[in-house]
């Protein structure tokens, strides 16, 4: 994607230099105009229309030249305004609220990608100039829209300037698009009060380091798991913790909770699967119990969400380590379990997978 | 004091839409799942067959996530084969997870993780290895199954 450079005190001297071409062209309408009531009556009758048509146009160019030196003017004030904004952002970052806090150190996640030097010999500066141009890039990402837009983002979604940092704005355009083609008016109300999907992907993003290892220990694909977590991140709802306020109030036995929104029997299930031993049952009422607590870990979660994929992969008959995309797919569905709504399910997560597959740098 | 009494008035009024929707949507649903049963019990039986058991379960039956299952099922006890069955089913068939046959060799039903107090065992002894099942996994009743169900979590 294209880059720019912007200096703002240049931009203000466009706009000053504007601002007399303006006044210039005004005067010059203004003499035509003169001109034009001078002339005797038959020469007016001659050329008038003429002048009179160019004294139109020529003030048109000058209401244009305004519009532009006033958009300008604006732009520059709003960078002038963001700068102080963005560089406050950058510098709570760290202590930003989470969607999940993770108390190991290792899983505090990946630090946002170091700001290449910009080419200004204030440092102040240079940084504002490049958050400038991270802004325009969104705004071509997001087919130009108003500033106005790209400054509500902004405010509402500070994690947004990570993703920008980080370079991940084209994946979570991807994401969001698959999005827009699977959920229904329902899910996104049921939705709305929770997570973004710029929320869900920054989530993921931070995160990097312990699903790296996760995967790694599972001997399975990362992507795999950020899909999965992705989708259930984003799509966590206003009925999920009334069904988790349920089980903890006893009148329900389980739920699908946590980040993977993972049953606890199905999780006893793969927990056995992977550990002959193991002497947890899904029917006994205790051990769902105490397997529904282990999963509010994120981390523990985290690594549930994994062994759940390698279990349902065995289940169909592959090992998770070598899958067609087509047996993947079927995993997928899998996780979610039967019917057209799984179908869906397990298509959208496909479509999830590819992309994160791709942004780590892999093909299918 | 005006401003009051609407904002009261309306977190009033969606907390009754709220709760009139978690009482209602599970019973629609359940009426979606058994909607199911009813159309395979409906459909004719194969030859030299007879329907044995019925079936239907509604709530996120196995798998994670959130989503509603709305299952319909039937066990029949036949002397033809599972292709014969499968191919007089299939006559019927409306899409990939309807009127699916398999063989019934335990009293448990297979696939469902979670039954949410309905009947899932087969009271009837299918040691005889004639025994199969006929499912569906249906889509329930619009908008219903789209609302808040706490089984779908």
């Amino acid at each position: 994607m294209a880059k720019f450079y912007i200096n703002p005190d240049e931009v203000m001297k466009s706009v000053a230099t504007l601002g007399q071409c303006t006044t210039d062209i005004r005067s010059c309408a203004t003499q035509i105009s003169d001109v034009k009531d001078s002339l005797d009556s038959s020469l007016a009758e001659k050329v008038g229309p003429a002048l009179g048509t160019l004294t139109v146009r020529t003030n048109q160019h000058a209401t244009n030249i305004t519009t532009l030196g006033v958009t300008l003017g604006a732009a520059v004030r709003y960078y002038i305004d963001c700068e102080s904004k963005i560089t406050g952002n950058q510098q709570k970052a760290g202590n930003g609220p989470q969607l999940i806090p993770l108390s190991a150190p290792e899983t505090g996640g990946t630090p946002a990608q170091p700001a290449a030097p910009a080419p200004a010999a204030n440092p102040k500066k240079a940084n504002a100039n490049q958050d400038w141009e991270t802004l325009i890039d969104l705004m071509l990402l997001l087919k130009a829209p108003k500033l106005s837009i790209v400054k509500q983002l902004l405010e509402d979604f500070p994690e947004l300037i990570d993703l920008m940092k980080s370079g991940k704005l084209d994946l979570l355009m991807k994401l969001q698009g698959d999005i827009v083609g699977y959920a229904n008016i329902g899910q996104y109300l049921k939705t709305s009060l929770f997570n973004s999907s710029i929320e869900s992907l920054d989530y993921i993003v931070k995160n990097d380091a312990l699903i790296s290892q996760i995967a790694d220990a599972n001997g399975m694909d990362k992507a795999m798991i950020q899909a999965v977590l992705f989708q259930e991140i984003r799509f966590y709802g206003i009925d999920d913790p009334l069904a988790d306020a349920a089980v903890e109030l006893g009148v329900k036995g389980d739920s699908s909770t946590g980040l993977g929104q993972i049953f606890a029997g199905t999780a006893i299930e793969a927990y056995n699967h992977f550990n002959p031993d193991s002497k947890l049952s899904a029917d006994n009422p205790e051990d769902i119990a105490k397997m529904w607590e282990q999963l509010q870990d994120p981390a523990y979660n985290i690594d549930m969400v994994a062994k759940v994929l390698s279990y349902k992969a065995w289940k169909n008959g592959y090992s998770v380590e070598n899958m067609s995309p087509e047996e993947i797919q079927k995993m997928f569905r899998s996780y979610n379990g039967s019917g057209d709504l799984a179908e869906r399910y397990g298509e959208v997560v496909m479509n999830y997978y590819k992309h994160f597959k791709e942004e780590n740098g892999q093909s299918l | 004091m005006k401003k009051v009494i609407i904002i009261i008035t309306t977190a009033v009024v969606l907390f009754a839409l709220l709760l009139i929707n978690i009482m209602i949507t599970p019973l629609m649903n359940n009426l979606g799942a058994k909607k199911e049963m009813d159309r395979i019990k409906d459909t004719p039986l194969p030859d030299r067959s007879e329907l044995v058991e019925t079936f239907y379960l509604a709530g996120n039956l196995n798998g994670s996530g959130n989503k509603m299952n709305f299952y319909g099922a039937v066990v029949i006890r036949s002397e033809l084969s599972l292709e014969e069955i499968d191919k007089h089913y299939s006559a019927y068939r409306k899409g990939k997870y309807d009127m699916l046959v398999q063989h019934q060799a335990s009293q448990q039903l297979e696939d469902i993780e979670r039954n949410y107090g309905f009947d899932d065992t087969v009271d009837a002894d299918v040691s005889d290895g004639k025994y199969y099942l006929v499912y569906t996994w249906g889509n329930g009743i619009a908008p219903y199954n789209h609302l808040v169900d706490l089984r779908a979590n």
